[in-house]
């Protein structure tokens, strides 16, 4: 689930299909493949032009691939990292009338918008579904590394040692949520860890 | 006029820096009433106001060449505190001229602006500073235009971009912050860097604020006050260096706190630039510790009332939590309950 | 914001540019250089009329390079309200008038991959400072130019000159006309589109860009709506206490004006919403014109627009 009270981050829909659209460009990674498939079923939503990119669970198996073959998903990779540059390279032959839809980790997201708006791809050409873990990217304000699939409300930063507390304050730009060190004023003094994004 | 200024002072370290009696007069004090009231309180940003502060579109202070230094330090320990996105660089030019035109006209001794088409001189005697340039050519600066002028400027600058109906955070030189990062915000919509503000997003404050904005007029710019409280005369209140100002909020005591808790009191302004569409603007940050406040007796008087009447979290979101109680302390013994007279200007 | 204060210009030159359009070249009457501007931006040219004070917006053609003039071109309208026909008759070298600061509602999106430009008769003219920008930029862009015959086709020939490889001229006459579905078949992603001409045009290239896929973020227009005559009504303005007439021939907005009401305005086209005024009470109907409030907000008769609407109505009480 997302938080509408954070204003910086986006808000996040269902994969539902957009009659405006003339070609349709559908992204899935790990938990995201299942609204893939659900809107790959949807009525209304057309055979084509469409192009269709998963990069399935590991675990998924043969059965798994044969369900989403099954369905009309014409490219399975490997893993998210070899979807992104698909992705980049299918965008650079599409033309004006595409929606782009996407679903899986609030990461993965948030690295399909940013490819997305390389291309010039506004807000309402792309949609996105969250699908799978809530685990926030942390971007540290002191050491800028970013710690990846953060659960907590603190963090170790791994660049700098600092404890970070994770800020619910987003930036798309880099993609990650802002950790500041939470026992500045106090060392030690840091809140209870709690498993907040799980 | 001559300003006198006071190139010694620091920010940092030791905290020299001390605002002579003439600068307590003109401190832009921004409690208009003895209560705390949440305001947009936009007006047009022109010539003249309630202090001295107010009488340049651009304020030049005996505090100017220490606050100048004061950034040297801050840029050179983090580079990343002036950026602009590729397709600000027309936006950057507006902001040079503008400033430039302002400061030399305003301030005259101190700046010079000479212009033959698009070849400039630009001198700073203030700074000691004197460059020839091509304008529109960033190649004849020793960097670009924003980083340029922002150096030689009291005060942060952001530029925003104009477009898809809002505004973008798209360039920025940024210093002297209360609590938020120009790395982190930069690219970001109108209502995203505003997102953690408390209270106000429920009340459509943004959303109107927006709306005004995107009309902005060219030659008719718009000023708004802000304000929070520091510990030391500390300019440099970002979230990049809060292990280092952090630990300050848990020192004050009865005895130090006139000393050091200051009221940091932000003059925004906001600019149409011509050439860009860009919106400047600009964060003028003035810092007065409570004993120089009270030197004014109106001023102690009213911000002891109007911390008095300040919601929770408010409280939290300005940072003031460990020591709000100790300077209400201080301020009840300088409150005799008289009458305060209507708007900011000292008795 | 009340309207912002006028610059005082003379006119330095007028020069027919096709049977219909006029080209203006104005300067600051104390000669002192005139504000930079971006392409797209246009001026509130305020002109003495016999009857009454005439107030027409017009784009600045040029670029920020030369700032000693602006160029304006003003299509003589065949249902002129009084505006164009003044500039047309009434004003030559050496005349004097006054314009507002420039303001941009149809700016360049600065992040675009590419523009495509599409422009009718005289909606040319932001399109004339935007490809004097866009040449000097590196981004791709594309212009359609569409005039009655070639002796209607002067400015889109200038800009053919600036920039032969990116601007195609379309004639009525001959002919083929813009084949406006092609021309959006084929654009790249990130593509933004840029319409200006006859309010036909500019509708039939939306409607067009629409269903063929394309965003609302990427589409933008400029459309200079003349307001609409109408049958007259009465208005009273509660801030000012004064009762006024809106004849046939004025827009509500200009009858505020001569009543010596100062009112906020940039666009005078129902666009900007910069006039938006509260309605206070009505007996009646409003009539909206323009293209600000949504459907909802027309519906619910509480505010209007005044550069452009108006009202069928017993009573109508503004908070102005």
């Amino acid at each position: 689930m997302t938080t509408s009270a954070i204003k910086s981050r986006p808000i996040y829909g269902s994969l539902v299909p957009d009659p405006t659209g003339r070609h349709h460009v559908v992204v899935g990674e790990g938990p995201g493949t299942a609204p893939v498939m659900r809107l790959l079923a949807a009525p209304g939503f057309p055979e084509h032009p469409r192009h269709v990119l998963v990069a399935p669970e590991p675990a998924s198996g043969p059965a798994g691939l044969a369900a989403l073959s099954a369905c009309g998903v014409a490219e399975i990779v490997p893993d998210g990292p070899s979807l992104l540059r698909r992705l980049d390279a299918l965008l650079d032959g599409c033309r004006m009338g595409t929606r782009l839809y996407a679903a899986g980790s609030e990461s993965f997201l948030g690295a399909v918008v940013k490819i997305a708006a390389e291309h010039g791809l506004l807000d309402d050409e792309c949609r996105t579904e969250h699908a799978g873990s809530t685990a926030r990217r942390v971007h540290c304000t002191h050491c800028r590394q970013v710690n990846e699939h953060v659960t907590t409300n603190l963090v170790a930063c791994a660049g700098c040692g600092r404890t970070l507390f994770v800020r619910d304050h987003y930036s798309r730009r880099l993609a990650a949520f802002m950790g500041v060190q939470a026992d500045a004023e106090q060392p030690g003094a840091t809140p209870a860890l709690q498993e907040v994004f799980p | 006029m001559t300003i006198a200024f006071k190139p010694d002072e620091t920010y940092r370290d030791d905290f020299t820096f001390r605002n002579s009696p003439a600068a307590i007069r003109r401190f832009p004090f921004p409690f208009g009433e003895d209560v705390y009231r949440y305001a947009v309180n936009i007006e047009p940003h022109v010539r003249g106001g309630p202090t001295a502060a107010y009488d340049n579109l651009f304020d030049i202070d005996e505090h100017y060449i220490a606050e100048c230094r004061e950034r040297a330090l801050v840029l050179a320990h983090d580079p990343k505190r002036c950026q602009a996105l590729p397709h600000m660089m027309a936006a950057q030019w507006d902001t040079l001229e503008l400033l430039m035109e302002n400061l030399s006209t305003d301030y005259p001794e101190h700046f010079s602006l000479v212009r033959d088409g698009y070849a400039w001189h630009w001198t700073n005697r203030a700074l000691g500073i004197e460059q020839h340039f091509v304008f529109g050519d960033a190649g004849t600066l020793p960097c670009e235009p924003l980083e340029y002028i922002g150096r030689q400027m009291q005060g942060d600058l952001t530029l925003q971009d104009q477009r898809e109906d809002n505004l973008f955070m798209d360039a920025g030189m940024v210093t002297c912050q209360a609590d938020w990062s120009l790395e982190f915000d930069l690219g970001m919509k109108f209502h995203e860097w505003h997102g953690p503000v408390p209270l106000a997003h429920e009340q459509g404050v943004f959303d109107r604020a927006l709306k005004f904005l995107l009309n902005l007029q060219l030659g008719r710019p718009v000023r708004r006050l802000n304000w929070t409280m520091t510990i030391n005369p500390r300019m440099d209140t970002s979230p990049e260096q809060y292990p280092q100002w952090g630990p300050d909020r848990t020192t004050i005591t009865p005895e130090n706190v006139g000393s050091r808790v200051h009221l940091r009191v932000e003059l925004q302004s906001l600019f149409r630039l011509p050439r860009s569409n860009a919106i400047l603007f600009g964060i003028r940050c003035y810092l007065i510790s409570l004993e120089e406040l009270a030197t004014i007796p109106k001023w102690s008087r009213r911000l002891h009332r109007v911390l008095q009447t300040l919601p929770p979290e408010l409280v939290e979101y300005k940072g003031l939590s460990r020591f709000r109680d100790t300077a209400i302390a201080w301020l009840a013994q300088r409150d005799d309950g008289a009458p305060t007279s209507v708007g900011t200007a000292p008795d | 914001m009340t309207p912002a204060a006028t610059i005082p210009v003379v006119v330095r030159e007028v020069r027919p540019v096709t049977p219909l359009i006029r080209r203006f070249t104005l300067a600051r009457e104390d000669g002192l250089p005139l504000p930079a501007f971006s392409a797209g931006a246009h001026v509130v040219v305020v002109m003495p009329g016999a009857a009454r004070t005439l107030r027409n917006p017009y784009s600045l053609m040029g670029t920020s390079a030369d700032l000693s003039t602006y160029d304006i071109a003003v299509r003589l309208s065949e249902t002129s309200r009084g505006g164009s026909r003044f500039m047309h008759e009434a004003v030559a070298p050496g005349s004097k008038l006054a314009i507002t600061p420039p303001v941009n509602l149809f700016p360049l999106d600065k992040l675009a991959r590419r523009h495509l430009l599409l422009c009718g008769g005289v909606g040319i003219t932001p399109v004339s400072a935007h490809v004097r920008e866009l040449v000097h930029g590196g981004v791709p862009f594309e212009v359609h130019c569409g005039a009655r015959s070639i002796e209607h086709a002067t400015l889109a020939l200038e800009l053919r000159a600036i920039a032969p490889d990116a601007v195609a001229i379309h004639l009525d006459t001959p002919g083929p006309t813009m084949d406006v579905e092609a021309i959006l078949a084929e654009q790249p992603l990130g593509t933004h589109l840029y319409v200006c001409g006859p309010g036909g045009m500019i509708e039939n290239v939306i409607a067009t860009a629409r269903a063929a896929g394309w965003p609302e973020s990427h589409i933008h227009w400029e459309r200079f709506t003349a307001p609409p005559a109408g049958k007259p009504f009465e208005v009273t303005l509660s801030r000012s206490g004064k009762r006024i007439t809106v004849p046939p021939e004025m827009s509500l907005l200009e009858a505020i004006e001569a009543a010596g009401v100062d009112a906020p305005f940039l666009c005078r086209g129902g666009a900007c919403g910069q006039c938006e005024t509260t309605v206070l009470a009505l007996d009646g109907t409003l009539l909206h014109h323009d293209v600000y409030l949504s459907a909802d907000q027309k519906a619910a008769g509480d505010r209007i627009m005044p550069c452009v609407s108006r009202a069928d109505c017993r009573t109508l009480v503004l908070d102005r």
